[in-house]
């Protein structure tokens, strides 16, 4: 919009913009990675015997799919992504629509914003592309799915559409995300204070142990009475547990943070500030358990069920299938984190000026970022915690049918992988963001008009 | 005698849901005449601000009707609404009141950008210099006083040539010598542009500015006079808060 909605918002607010680019950035990387592996097959010389590898492998079906998920996964979370983006925007947005903004103005302004910052988001996500395909490609022909003569050969006129495509994709996910923010009356935006209404807890956790239960006998009944079936469906056993824990997320992490109080009181002071503020963010922090226990419950049941079958039973499954299954959970699980980074960046950036406060009545820089980096723990052994228990919830009763043991296995490097992935990406949410917006003074902050 | 510019009949608003609401205005009738200056005062939650969005078009009544530079706006569709708002109506609030990341010329020219009446540069150097910010058109808000950001908000009000400007506790952030500058700058666009202005604000020398003074109290009008000096507005604002005050404990 040529009266600087978009420009005000990018300059103001611009880490509430790291949700839509890293989104739109994993976006163009996945597009990039299989239109260059689609290039590289185009390319390849290849004679009767390995044309016939490659069809066995279905490898060209699998790229397909696995842009067409990108796609599909990009729109939902951009449009997820902005809203919480123009949150910060209320403000800019009830004046501009009390001096003569009208509701689509704004809407048009906040995509123009989503695919302004989906362009260099993109480009850099394509290019990193180029460097995943290449690994992808050669993982490929290593684990014997494609024939050796496959070689990566990238196409770079494949480069602009996968940048174009993230950038239209990204244009009705902004349109989306504005509908509500830019109906609101000016006059109530302008008054009205920022919290939201207060919903049952009573009834979100009845509602979420339901859930529990229902993924619980799910998984039961279905190892014990379909067990050919029970593979596919795991899918819902784990999003319904996930949901399930999602609801309870406020009351787990309340009792992460009952649980921890001797251990944190070790830390002193900031151990017990970081308690406070877990349980009253507990809420808001929920928002982040649901995709983190997701990724993390969806990769381990489907690492668990090679590595266990290979463990019980000496016999390993074919590495192609299993890598490209791996390669499929790995791009599920990246928008999942992207949607946890997303939340705990809100919340992080939303309490900009409590955090300022904090420091003006007498917190260090240091001590304040020593209570963020106790919030950050509580809330990674809590998701780790939940992931556990949903994977094995989903994954014991069928291995129990299927292999005859009631005990998955899984290698120390994967369960490190899991610990590590998820703590840089909680930390990438809570700390990094911590640590960038305490380095103005405080004063400063607290004056600024929000 | 000129037609109103802003007239309001019967007009309540009601917040709230079922049962559990209040009535922020009730039955509240008001018009204000071409070129006048009026000022809205009252306690706290009185419904002064409830009154100036509704007379604005900012926010639309639970009952009777509001009629904006000639336009019944009851029930106009909200971006016709808008589009008046953008061409007729000026806005001067305490506050969140320009985009801080944009130059002082460019906050001036939103309304104008957003679809409203062109502004000729001439126009816009003229704005500028009224308010005492000759030269300053490309200086970033952000890096402005708090004095200087209101001087852009009433430029930015007054640059549209509006019917009406809205003044929603224009001078609540101000010192007084400031802000008693930025009334200045509202009474010479009555004086001198023929432009109307109706403002709220708690403050009495800031309302004894004003030609006419509107009191409310609990949401009702109480009060409309021409308007008397500070001190005996002092007494009024007094009398209607402290009646409040008594209602409230009874």
């Amino acid at each position: 919009m040529r009266a600087g909605l978009a420009r005000q918002a990018l300059r103001r607010h611009r880490w509430s913009f790291l949700g839509p680019v890293v989104t739109q950035c994993v976006a163009a990387l996945v597009l990039s990675m299989m239109f260059m592996t689609g290039a590289s097959l185009e390319a390849a010389r290849l004679d009767a015997a390995e044309e016939r590898v490659v069809v066995a492998s279905d490898i060209r079906s699998a790229t397909g799919v696995f842009a067409g998920i990108a796609v599909y996964l990009s729109i939902l979370m951009v449009g997820v992504t902005m809203n919480s983006a123009i949150a910060r925007q209320r403000r800019d947005i009830a004046l501009l629509r009390a001096i003569g903004a009208t509701p689509g103005q704004i809407r048009r302004s906040v995509a123009v914003q989503a695919a302004a910052v989906a362009v260099p988001a993109a480009v850099l996500g394509s290019l990193l592309g180029l460097f995943a395909g290449r690994m992808w490609v050669a993982a490929l022909v290593s684990h014997g799915v494609l024939p050796d003569a496959v070689r990566f050969t990238p196409n770079m006129a494949l480069l602009p559409l996968a940048v174009g495509i993230v950038v239209a994709t990204s244009v009705p996910g902004g349109l989306v995300a504005a509908i509500r923010p830019a109906r609101v009356r000016p006059a109530t935006a302008l008054t009205e204070a920022a919290a939201g209404p207060p919903r049952g807890v009573a009834v979100r956790t009845v509602l979420g142990l339901l859930l529990v239960g229902v993924g619980v006998v799910l998984s039961v009944v279905l190892a014990v009475a379909a067990p050919k079936q029970a593979d596919d469906a795991g899918f819902f056993v784990i999003l319904a547990l996930c949901v399930g824990v999602g609801l309870l997320g406020p009351v787990a992490l309340r009792v992460a943070a009952w649980v921890a109080r001797p251990l944190l009181r070790l830390v002193g002071g900031s151990g017990r500030l970081a308690l406070d503020n877990v349980t009253v963010l507990s809420r808001a922090l929920s928002g982040a358990l649901i995709p983190l226990v997701l990724a993390v419950a969806f990769a381990a049941v489907k690492v668990a069920a090679h590595t266990t079958a290979a463990h019980a039973t000496g016999e390993a499954d074919p590495a192609g299938a299993v890598w490209m299954d791996y390669s499929g959970t790995a791009i599920y699980a990246t928008f999942a984190a992207v949607a946890a980074l997303n939340t705990l960046l809100t919340v992080t950036v939303g309490r900009h000026r409590d955090l300022a406060v904090t420091r003006l009545v007498g917190a260090t820089r240091q001590r304040l970022l020593g209570v963020v980096i106790c919030e950050a723990v509580v809330v990674v052994v809590t998701a780790l915690a939940l992931a556990a228990f949903v994977a094995a919830v989903t994954l014991v009763p069928l291995l129990h049918t299927s292999v005859g043991t009631w005990l998955p296995y899984v290698p120390t490097p994967y369960l490190a992988a899991a610990v590590v992935a998820t703590a840089a990406v909680v930390a990438a949410g809570t700390v990094a963001p911590a640590a960038v917006l305490t380095r103005r003074p405080a004063i400063e902050v607290v004056e600024a008009q929000e | 005698m000129t037609n109103p510019v802003v007239e309001l009949r019967a007009v309540g608003r009601w917040y709230g849901t079922g049962r559990a609401g209040v009535w922020a205005l009730r039955d509240v009738s008001l018009s204000v005449p071409a070129g006048s200056f009026v000022a809205v005062m009252g306690a706290t939650g009185s419904g002064k601000s409830t009154l100036l969005h509704c007379a604005a078009g900012l926010d639309r009544p639970t009952s009777g009707t509001v009629r904006l530079a000639g336009r019944d706006i009851t029930r106009l569709r909200e971006a016709t609404l808008t589009r008046l708002r953008r061409d007729r109506v000026g806005f001067v609030f305490q506050a969140y009141n320009l985009l801080s990341e944009l130059t002082v010329g460019q906050n001036v020219l939103l309304a104008s950008r957003l679809g409203g009446p062109r502004v000729r540069r001439g126009d816009l150097d003229r704005v500028l210099a009224a308010v005492g910010l000759g030269g300053s058109g490309g200086r970033r808000v952000g890096e402005l006083s708090g004095g200087q950001r209101q001087r852009v908000a009433v430029a930015r009000a007054l640059v549209t040539r509006p019917a009406v400007i809205f003044a929603d506790e224009p001078t609540g952030a101000l010192d007084p010598t400031t802000g008693g500058q930025i009334l200045l700058l509202l009474r010479d666009a009555v004086d001198r542009d023929g432009v109307t202005v109706v403002m709220v604000t708690h403050d009495p020398t800031a309302a004894e500015i004003s030609d006419r003074l509107v009191l409310l109290r609990a949401g009702g009008l109480v009060a409309d006079l021409a308007t008397p000096d500070a001190t005996t507005i002092a007494a009024r604002l007094r009398a209607v808060s402290v009646s409040v005050a008594e209602a409230v404990a009874v």
